[in-house]
C-alpha cells in the first residue's frame, strides 16, 4: 500500500491546519474540522492523530503517552503507525520529542518551549453532561454564561464537601471559554496554565478541536472558599521513591495490599539511581 | 511548492501564531510570484479552492497567479476568509473583512499584509497568550491600527487575526493580544 507522507491527504491537512491557526487565535474556543476517516478505530484517538498527521514533518521526534506509559498498546500502535507513514524518529523521553501525541496525562517532565503537546479527546464540551444540546452549548459558550458548570460545583461542595472531579477538570482559558482538558487528572491540569509548549485537542468522533498557545492562563474552576484541591495519593513511588508524581494504584494481594508507582514511565526510569 | 516545504511553512505560521510578534523566516523559498516571498508561501500553504480569498491594492498579477497556483475562488471583501492587502494602504478606519460572529468567531478573517518593513515603525507592547511578560514590536502599519485594535479587543472573540510580510520573513499578531504604544521610561 503507498501512503501519502502522514496518511492524510494534502486537502485535508491544510484545512485542519487553517483551522489549528484560528483555533491558536481564540484560546480555548472549540473549532468544527471535517475528521476523516483513519486507519484506526475511533476510541484510539484519531482526533489527535489527524492533529498529529496535519503537523508533523520529517525533522520531528515523536513521543505518544498513553496514561502516561510509552508501552501500552494504544500508545505502541499510534507509534508505530506515524514511524511507517512518516518515518520520523520517535522517542520516550519527554525532553527529546518535538510532539506529544497524549491520552489522560501530562509528562511529569517540566516541558518546554518549541514542544506541541497533541491531546486526544473523547468529549471536547466541557458542559456535555449538564447540557447535552450542542446548539444550546454553542449559545452558552457565545455567552460566556458558564453558571451551569458553577452550580454542578456548589452541588458537589454541598454534598460531598469538595469538588469530587478527579479527571476532565473544567478549566477557563485565558478567562473567556470554559474548556475540557481532555480526560487528565485534576493533578495535571496546573501544568497548562502558562506552559511553554502549545497545547492542541482533537476529537475525531465529535470532530472538534481546540488550542492552548503558550504562556497562556489556564484556571480551573474553583470557589474562593473552596480552591482547588486536587487529591493525590501521599504516598513514595515504589519503584523510584517520587514524592511529587502522579501514582497509579496497584493491588499487590487478595488481601487488597497496595503498592503506588509513578504513572509516567519515563519520569520513572530518569529518576531510578 | 512541495508537500514538505509546505508543512515547513506550516509549523512556522504555527510558531509565529503562537508566539505573537516574533519575527520569523519563512523556510522554503518559492518560485517567482508577484508577492513576497513570504506572503507567496503563505498563500500557497494556506489557500485552496475551500478557502475564499479577496484583494485589496494588490498588483492586477496577484489574482491570476493566485488561481493558477492556489485554486482559491475570488469574492468580494466581506465574504472572505483571508484577505491580502497592504500594510501601508490598509484602510483600519473602516476595515471591511468579516469577524465573525459571537458563536463562530472562527469566521473572522485572517489578514495577511505585505508590509515594506516589520521593525520600523511605532514601537507597539503586546502581552497576552503566547507571550511571557511582554513583547516589542515595530512593523510598520498604516494609522488608525492602534484605535482599530482596541476597538476589535473590545468585540473578542470577534475580530481578525494578521499575519504580516515582509520579505521572506513574518510576524503574526492573533486577536487575543493586547497591544499598546510602548512608551519608553
Ligand atoms: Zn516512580
Amino acid at each position: 500500500m503507498d501512503y501519502n507522507f502522514a496518511y492524510l491527504d494534502e486537502q485535508s491537512k491544510r484545512a485542519i491546519r487553517r483551522s489549528l491557526l484560528k483555533a491558536v487565535a481564540i484560546p480555548g474556543h472549540q473549532l468544527p474540522f471535517a475528521s476523516r476517516e483513519m486507519p484506526l478505530p475511533y476510541g484510539w484517538g484519531t482526533g489527535g492523530i489527524q492533529l498529529t498527521a496535519a503537523i508533523i514533518g520529517k525533522n520531528d521526534v515523536l513521543k505518544v503517552i498513553d496514561q502516561g506509559a510509552d508501552d501500552t498498546t494504544n500508545a505502541v500502535s499510534i507509534r508505530q503507525f506515524f514511524a511507517r507513514v512518516t518515518g520520523v524518529a520517535t522517542t520516550t523521553k519527554t525532553v527529546k520529542a518535538s510532539i506529544i501525541q497524549t491520552r489522560h496525562r501530562i509528562p511529569e517532565t517540566p516541558l518546554q518551549e518549541g514542544q506541541i503537546m497533541v491531546y486526544q479527546v473523547p468529549m471536547p464540551e466541557p458542559l456535555f453532561k449538564l447540557e447535552p444540546r450542542r446548539t444550546e452549548t454553542r449559545i452558552l459558550h457565545a455567552l460566556g454564561d458558564y453558571s451551569l458548570m458553577y452550580l454542578q460545583l456548589y452541588d458537589h461542595i454541598t454534598r460531598y464537601g469538595r469538588v469530587a472531579i478527579g479527571y476532565d477538570f473544567p478549566v477557563m482559558v485565558h478567562d473567556r471559554y470554559l474548556m475540557s482538558p481532555s480526560p487528565i487528572p485534576a493533578f495535571d491540569v496546573p501544568k497548562m496554565h502558562m506552559s511553554p509548549a502549545l497545547q492542541i485537542f482533537g476529537a475525531g468522533r465529535e470532530k472538534q478541536l481546540y488550542a492552548v498557545p503558550p504562556y497562556s492562563r489556564v484556571v480551573p474552576l474553583a470557589f474562593d472558599d473552596y480552591p482547588f484541591a486536587p487529591l493525590q495519593a501521599q504516598a513514595p513511588c515504589a519503584i523510584c521513591g517520587s514524592q511529587h508524581s502522579y501514582k497509579d494504584e496497584i493491588i499487590l494481594d487478595d488481601k487488597g495490599t497496595r503498592q503506588y508507582i509513578c504513572s509516567d514511565t519515563d519520569y520513572c526510569e530518569q529518576h531510578r539511581c | 511548492m512541495n508537500p514538505e516545504q509546505q508543512q515547513q511553512i506550516f509549523r512556522t505560521l504555527l510558531s509565529a501564531m503562537s508566539a505573537p510578534g516574533e519575527i520569523m523566516s519563512i523556510p522554503a523559498r518559492p518560485e517567482p510570484a508577484p508577492l513576497s516571498p513570504a506572503c507567496a508561501g503563505v498563500c500557497l500553504t494556506l489557500l485552496d479552492a475551500s478557502s475564499a480569498v479577496a484583494l485589496t491594492g494588490m498588483a492586477p498579477t496577484v489574482a491570476p497567479w493566485l488561481n493558477d497556483h492556489c485554486r482559491a475562488p475570488m469574492v468580494s471583501l466581506d465574504e472572505a476568509q483571508f484577505v491580502l492587502g497592504m500594510g501601508k494602504h490598509w484602510n483600519w478606519e473602516s476595515s471591511q473583512a468579516p469577524i465573525g460572529s459571537e458563536e463562530e468567531p472562527e469566521q473572522g478573517a485572517t489578514l495577511i499584509l505585505e508590509l515594506d518593513n516589520l521593525n520600523a515603525g511605532i514601537p507597539l507592547q503586546l502581552t497576552g497568550p503566547g507571550i511571557s511578560g511582554t513583547r516589542n514590536i515595530a512593523p510598520r502599519l498604516g494609522t488608525g491600527f492602534l484605535a482599530f485594535w482596541q476597538k476589535q479587543q473590545s468585540q473578542y472573540p470577534r475580530g481578525v487575526d494578521l499575519i504580516l510580510c515582509s520579505q521572506d520573513q513574518c510576524l503574526c499578531l492573533p486577536r487575543s493580544v493586547t497591544i499598546c504604544r510602548f512608551e519608553e521610561a
